[in-house]
């Protein structure tokens, strides 16, 4: 394996490890604050790519298109936060659980039905298509901007999460929600907020995803949403930082099992996979950061 | 006039019945202090006035308005506050941050910068460690930082669950002195404690609780001159531990 | 006037449904399961509305021989074996003379089992692993260009063009993803080709830059990729390789005869793949596609597929088979199925299945995406010699 293949597979670890670090970044927000995995996380995701595949259809620029998967991220990610969720806020784990199980299936049945159960074409226009040379490596125009973009959007977040009220706010409600009520944090704002960043997440995580696949279809988020669950849980339930580094770790493991197992273990790499993320779950039982919490709502 | 005037307060678990309809008043700019053996109900009294626990009936009325059933970020809103048993800083966070956390619910913020200079003069070394991780704070410094929190939320009341549980006695003094400082401030509290001497001593009033219900109040000077109080807290403990 | 004239015309119809209806003495049931939801309810779907024309068509005009009315019955299998298994039970309880089954081989077999068990004949319009003879048994009947079909033809295309490398990319996921490249290199190095590397993916794995990259390092290069891949992982796969530099001919199979192909613009052109059937103007397959637009509505181009067409073909398959037995009996319509070697449908390719596995014997298409368009390369039936073994 030459240096060049190897800073390939690296690009191509961090482009799909970005990917999934945006995917459980959401999840986790989510996670902290509620106590709730959103299973319906992938169809936020879906819906997003659904908004692209629309403005394209009817004739706009791809740039709007973009901005239209972010916007129906934030979209449904609120709505389904207000319609679905805040009723049964305060309910068990399980019942939230089982709740997000049926808005993930609705909204499956709704894509199929409303749209379509085939796969929609989304054209992606040839500037995206091509690749970049950087000496000798090539890397794919929608790769290099996905982690282009993924790095800025962690900066971004960061900032936000580290020098804004509402970031910090948020932080707070993530680490202790009961108690972030009792500095005056609204609840239902806090709440509404992290499904908001998660949709913005998803929609972001969305647009790679069918710029890369060109197409969008109604079980589209279900996979790379359940590879972020598994990130989620590798980093630390509830850590936002944790997940991100969940995301990454498994963009890396997976990359690194497809680029470099002999191809008669190829097969077994979905379970290499799994069985390496559960040897870092036995060594950290809690995850890469997780620690104890002290209180779940 | 009564800051805060529960009547009849009861607070259920399930078919636990943790607090059975008591009755406490704390005047404006006053200190009361709820005491009474583990078990007795006061942490579940202190929730049940900020909204956080389910299952609480009666009457609570915070200057003039009845406020049980609202959400806690509203009473917050309101001026009402609670600096919770275990102190519960957010770890993660930075002292900063904590303090910046404490500020959300604020309209006023213009006056948040000087409210917050005035509290690291009230609180000196969470100044010293403002950039810390909070979370490695001792735990006098967490349980200052705590009531620094709730001081930058602008609560003109605040229900304070045991301020002085698990830390060291020199520490204690601190957080005690730092209690005076806050009622010399016009604040109102109400201090949950099981450091009975030490909250009698500053306080104006107390109630002593057990098994859900007021078994002794009156004047703080009264209770501790009181032979009862201390033979009545102990036959207590021993009865309930029973 | 206007109204007058559709009031009768509709009188018109309704007296002509009527009148065989009186006639017909029987009504057989006919069962369908097939994925409606999950992730085959773009292909099951296409089968149902194909099955359905043709059950339409036989009843109005009078049922099969004039005898048979069908009740067809239609059970969703969510693109699930067990769902299968659960429906092509209660079909045959439900007293089914015959059933169409699901696409994808695991749910097939999962449906076709308790018909086989019961003696009731199976056709499979859609699943195209030749698999059915040997999982389930000799009730079952593939009417679709299976998967060594379709590979003979590839790689006999391949070795014509003068490749002479070729690299398959798999998925084990699904026996149609797995077998049919092993299928085109199995042929493809019986003609004298060699195969020099071999690809793995998961199905909605999305991300093959692992693979790509793996690509670019092979030694020797290959002039050929085959995969079977489909959507979503087959726009994502040829995305991926041409974006890294990569401009190998590439071959697929029928999974990616669909507009998304097609809306893949630039990037698709100069794709060859094996598929069912080709609607060329004027052919009978044109012919049903249009039907099959008039009534479903959509456009020729990306919203009907040669499925359609082979399912239609399937049930009037049936109804001949149970005209020739003169019978609703599963052992005899069985045999009459099995004896068949010439019948041709809306396809417009002669179908056999006097075949060892019951396998129809049949044209494959050959297609290449040139301009954004599909571009019929011809028809053809490979030597029974070339086909591999199943
Ligand atoms: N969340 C809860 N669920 C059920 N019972 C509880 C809960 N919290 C407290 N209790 C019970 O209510 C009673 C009063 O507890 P608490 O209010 O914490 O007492 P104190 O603060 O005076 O020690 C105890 O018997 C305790 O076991
Ligand atoms: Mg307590």
């Amino acid at each position: 394996m030459t240096i060049e293949l190897l800073l390939q597979q690296v690009l191509n670890a961090l482009s799909l490890g970005g990917t999934y670090a945006l995917l459980a970044l959401g999840l986790a927000i989510v996670f902290s604050m509620m106590g709730l995995i959103n299973f319906a996380h992938g169809e936020i995701m879906s819906g997003a790519g659904y908004g692209l595949w629309f403005v394209i259809l009817v004739g706009l620029p791809f740039g709007l298109g973009i901005v239209a998967a972010v916007v129906t991220g934030l979209a449904i990610a609120v709505a389904m936060e207000k319609i679905a969720f805040r009723p049964v806020r305060s309910a068990s784990p399980a019942a939230l659980l089982l709740t997000s199980f049926a808005v993930s299936g609705i909204m499956q049945v709704l894509f199929q039905n409303l749209i379509s159960p085939k796969g929609r074409p989304v054209a992606v226009p040839d500037v995206l298509t091509g690749s970049w040379t950087l000496g000798t490596l090539h890397v794919g125009t929608i790769q290099a901007l996905s982690i282009i973009v993924t790095l800025a959007l962690l900066a971004g977040l960061t900032v936000f999460f580290r020098r804004t009220r509402m970031g910090i706010a948020m932080r707070a409600a993530a680490s202790d929600f009961d108690v972030a009520r009792l500095m005056g944090i609204r609840a239902n704002a806090v709440i509404a907020a992290a499904f908001g960043v998660s949709g913005v997440l998803a929609g972001a995580a969305a647009t790679f995803w069918v710029a890369q696949r060109g197409s969008v279809d109604p079980l589209m988020g279900f996979l790379p949403v359940l590879k972020a669950f598994i990130a989620v849980i590798v980093g630390g339930l509830g850590r936002l930082e944790g997940a991100v580094a969940g995301g990454f770790l498994l963009g890396f493991i997976e990359i690194g099992l497809r680029a470099f197992l002999p191809d008669d273990l190829v097969a077994y790499r979905e379970a290499l996979t799994l069985a390496l993320v559960i040897l870092i779950l036995v060594l950290r039982p809690r995850g890469l950061m997780g620690r104890a919490r002290e209180s779940v709502r | 006039m009564s800051a805060l005037v529960v009547q009849d307060l009861g607070v259920a678990y399930g078919s636990v019945q943790a607090v059975r309809g008591i009755d406490i008043s704390v005047e404006r700019g006053g200190l009361v202090a709820l005491l009474g053996p583990n078990g007795a109900g006061k942490s579940s009294t202190l929730r049940a006035l900020m909204g956080w626990a389910r299952g609480a009936s009666g009457r609570v009325a915070f200057d003039g308005e009845d406020i049980l059933g609202w959400p806690p970020e509203r009473i917050v809103r309101r001026g009402m506050t609670m600096v919770p048993e275990g102190r519960r800083v957010f770890a993660d966070l930075t002292v900063d941050e904590n303090l910046v956390v404490a500020t959300v619910g604020r309209r006023d913020r213009a006056t948040i910068a000087a409210d917050r200079d005035q509290v690291f003069a009230l609180f000196p070394v969470l100044y010293e460690r403002r950039g810390q991780k909070a979370g490695s704070l001792s735990g006098g410094e967490q349980q200052q930082l705590a009531l620094a929190r709730a001081l930058l939320s602008a609560a003109r009341l605040l229900l304070l669950d045991e301020p002085s549980l698990g830390l060291a006695p020199k520490v204690v003094d601190t957080i005690f002195e730092r209690i005076v400082d806050l009622k010399r401030r016009g604040l109102t509290l109400l201090l949950v404690e099981q450091n009975v001497d030490r909250a009698l001593d500053i306080a104006d009033h107390a109630y002593v609780l057990a098994n859900g219900a007021i078994v002794m109040s009156g004047p703080a000077a009264e209770l501790r001159r009181s032979a009862g109080l201390a033979q009545a807290y102990l036959g207590l403990e021993r009865e309930s531990a029973a | 006037m206007k109204r007058r004239h559709v009031l009768g015309t509709l009188a018109a119809a309704a007296a002509l449904s009527q009148a065989p209806l009186a006639q017909a003495q029987e009504t057989i049931v006919i069962g369908f399961g097939g994925g409606l939801t999950g992730y085959l309810a773009y292909y099951d779907g296409l089968v149902l509305n194909g099955a359905q024309m043709a059950v339409d068509e036989i009843n109005a005009a009078g049922g099969i021989a004039g005898k048979y009315m069908i009740d067809f019955q239609v059970k969703d299998v969510r693109s699930e074996a067990a769902a299968a298994a659960v429906a092509g039970n209660e079909l045959v309880a439900a007293g089914a003379v015959a059933l169409i089954s699901p696409c994808d081989a695991d749910p097939a077999i999962a449906f076709a089992q308790p018909a086989q068990a019961a003696q009731i004949p199976v056709i499979a319009p859609c699943a195209s692993t030749p698999v059915l003879f040997a999982a389930v048994g000799d009730y079952t009947f593939q009417t679709y260009t299976a998967d060594n079909l379709q590979a003979a033809v590839s790689a006999k295309y391949a070795r014509e063009r003068g490749y002479a490398n070729a690299y398959i990319l798999i998925s084990p996921d699904t026996p149609y993803t797995e077998k049919l490249p092993l299928y085109f290199a199995d042929a493809f190095q019986k003609m004298g080709g060699a195969l020099v590397g071999q690809g793995t993916y998961a199905f909605g794995q999305q991300d093959f830059s692992a693979e790509v990259t793996n690509i670019k390092a092979l030694d020797p290069q290959p002039d050929v990729i085959m995969t079977s891949a489909y959507e979503p992982d087959f726009p994502a796969f040829i995305k991926q390789l041409r974006a890294a530099g990569i401009t190998t001919p590439v071959i697929g199979s029928d999974g990616i005869d669909s507009g998304t192909t097609l809306a893949l613009g630039e990037i698709a052109e100069g794709v060859v793949f094996t598929t069912g059937g080709f609607p060329a103007p004027g052919s009978d397959l044109e012919a049903f596609y249009k039907a099959y637009v008039a009534r479903y509505g959509g456009a020729i181009e990306t919203d009907v597929a040669p499925f359609a067409a082979v399912a239609h073909e399937a049930v009037m398959t049936l109804a001949k088979a149970i005209e020739a037995a003169g019978s609703t009996e599963g052992a005899a319509i069985r045999d009459a199925l099995a004896a068949m070697t010439d019948f041709k449908g809306v396809t417009g390719s002669t179908v056999a299945l006097n075949t060892p596995n019951n396998v129809a014997l049949r044209d494959v298409a050959l297609v290449r995406v040139t301009g954004g368009a599909k571009e019929h390369l011809g028809n053809m039936q490979p030597a029974a010699a070339d086909v591999p073994a199943p």
